[in-house]
């Protein structure tokens, strides 16, 4: 269901934005544009650490700075629709609607689980992780485009908006001494924040009406997660109520422009 | 017109892969195997005082210096002996002496003694006790009498853990006594990550041994 709502809300926006750009090509100005991109992007800052500092005995410290901020997000990706327009040759309005999901890799999952064990001391523990951080973003803001030439341009991006993000569910299984001793679970959470982004693109006309856009983007959001965790009545381990760090990253991706006007 | 499908058909083409990517994924699973254990519990020691009559004590020392598990453990000194109709404050201690004596044989002299003092432990004694109660929150002591004392003799944990709500321990006991009688008591460390809750079922065992029990 939040997939049909998902694609319904892209499809939305980029009829929108097709809507908008057929006034646009009214007017006469060749720099507007409507796109879909997808790309690479990284975490930054403690979203992207995995620290699971512990005691002498293992025990998870609740009081380190490092494991409460740790959020252990791997590498992810972003993808989403973008439209501009340039009411002069310059300075342009317009968007970014754009997905985003960061898995928790691996190593990281890895680290997790073999935390979990030493601080439950236990022989064995299965570490499962469901789903991804992801965030929907509506991104609003100006636009300013510099052509280089009839085919290179480049455009730099300040925008404001609105992100919803998740968390992962994250499931840990206790084996001690033959004894399977159950599942905890850290719930999936939902958080929705302010957001920001900033980027510059390398925009290349392929034709007339098409072009490719190299960007280099920075998103900024903090969103406050209230955080519920099942099956646990044993205060030992990562155990988190909020996560309220900085959910920041990095994303260079590729797109398909099509551009408005006469060239 | 034309162009529009065009773009109408891409944006369709990459919310599709997007969608595609997304339902594609599965959940990741690790797992954390076994390692070879690094901490022996060679010694368990039950000292009891008399509430009444402080100089009123009473210590027995259950020991397995073997963790092969090829000889029997060592119970010449697990013996408790209480005075009737009488309430004993008492505390459980945990030791590993595998670096105190040698494996493999017995009573090397070197060992605990039932008057030691907890203060002033041989520096090869490791007082696995303060690791226990570190470990407490997934911790229990469990107590179970057989024989004459099974109704002469009651056992109650007086210290909690800070899991919320507490939940007992049992290193530190009351133990209540009534009449003149002999038996078995039992002691178990119930290892319980995750499923503590008050009860001595959940979890594996740490240990479990016997003392011998004289109610005079």
């Amino acid at each position: 269901m939040k997939k049909i709502t998902f694609l319904s809300l892209l499809l939305a926006a980029g009829l929108s934005i097709n809507a908008q750009t057929t006034e646009t090509q009214s007017v006469g100005n060749n720099s507007s544009f409507v796109e879909v991109f997808g790309g690479f992007s990284m975490p930054m800052g403690n979203w992207s650490k995995s620290a699971y500092n512990k005691d002498d005995v293992g025990g998870w410290i609740p009081t380190d700075a490092a494991n409460i901020s740790a959020g252990f997000a791997g590498n992810g990706a972003t993808f989403g629709y973008e439209g501009a327009w340039f009411f002069s040759k310059y300075i342009g309005f317009g968007g970014v609607i754009s997905y985003s999901s960061f898995a928790i890799p691996i190593k990281f999952a890895d680290s997790l689980s073999q935390g979990y064990k030493a601080s439950f001391d236990v022989d064995r523990t299965t570490t499962t992780v469901s789903g991804a951080y992801t965030m929907l973003s509506v991104l609003p803001g100006v636009y300013f485009r510099y052509p280089f030439s009839d085919k290179f341009s480049a455009n730099v991006k300040l925008l404001c908006g609105f992100t919803s993000a998740t968390t992962p569910n994250i499931s840990v299984d206790v084996e001690d001494g033959g004894v399977d001793d159950g599942s905890f679970v850290q719930l999936a959470s939902v958080a929705n924040s302010l957001a920001f982004m900033g980027g510059l693109n390398l925009s290349y006309n392929l034709c007339s009406n098409f072009a490719i856009n190299l960007q280099g983007n920075y998103f900024y959001s903090k969103p406050d997660f209230f955080i519920a965790n099942l099956n646990r009545p044993v205060q030992v381990g990562r155990e988190i109520f909020e996560y309220n760090q900085p959910l920041s990253y990095m994303n260079f991706s590729l797109g398909l422009a099509y551009t408005f006007g006469k060239k | 017109m034309r162009m529009f499908k065009i773009a109408g058909l891409a944006s369709i083409a990459i919310t599709a892969t997007v969608l595609g990517i997304t339902s594609c994924s599965k959940p990741e699973t690790v797992v954390s195997p076994p390692v070879p254990g690094n901490e022996f519990l060679t010694t368990v020691a039950f000292r009891c005082i008399n509430t009444a009559a402080p100089f009123d004590t009473t210590t027995a020392i259950w020991r397995n210096l073997n963790p092969n598990g090829t000889q029997a453990p060592d119970t010449s000194e697990a013996i408790l002996n209480f005075k009737k109709n009488s309430n004993y404050v008492c505390w459980v201690y945990i030791f590993d002496e595998s670096q105190t004596t040698k494996f493999g044989t017995t009573n090397l002299g070197a060992e605990l003694q039932p008057n030691f003092n907890i203060n002033n432990l041989p520096s090869t004694t490791v007082n696995v006790t303060t690791e226990i109660r570190q470990r407490q929150n997934y911790h229990l002591f469990c107590f179970n009498m057989t024989g004459g004392i099974a109704t002469n003799l009651s056992v109650t944990r007086t210290d909690y853990d800070t899991n919320t709500p507490s939940l007992q321990v049992g290193l530190n006991d009351n133990v209540t006594t009534i009449n003149v009688s002999t038996g078995r008591m039992e002691v178990a460390l119930h290892h319980q990550p995750n499923v503590k809750n008050g009860s001595c079922s959940p979890g594996s065992d740490d240990f479990d041994i016997f003392y011998g029990v004289t109610i005079q």
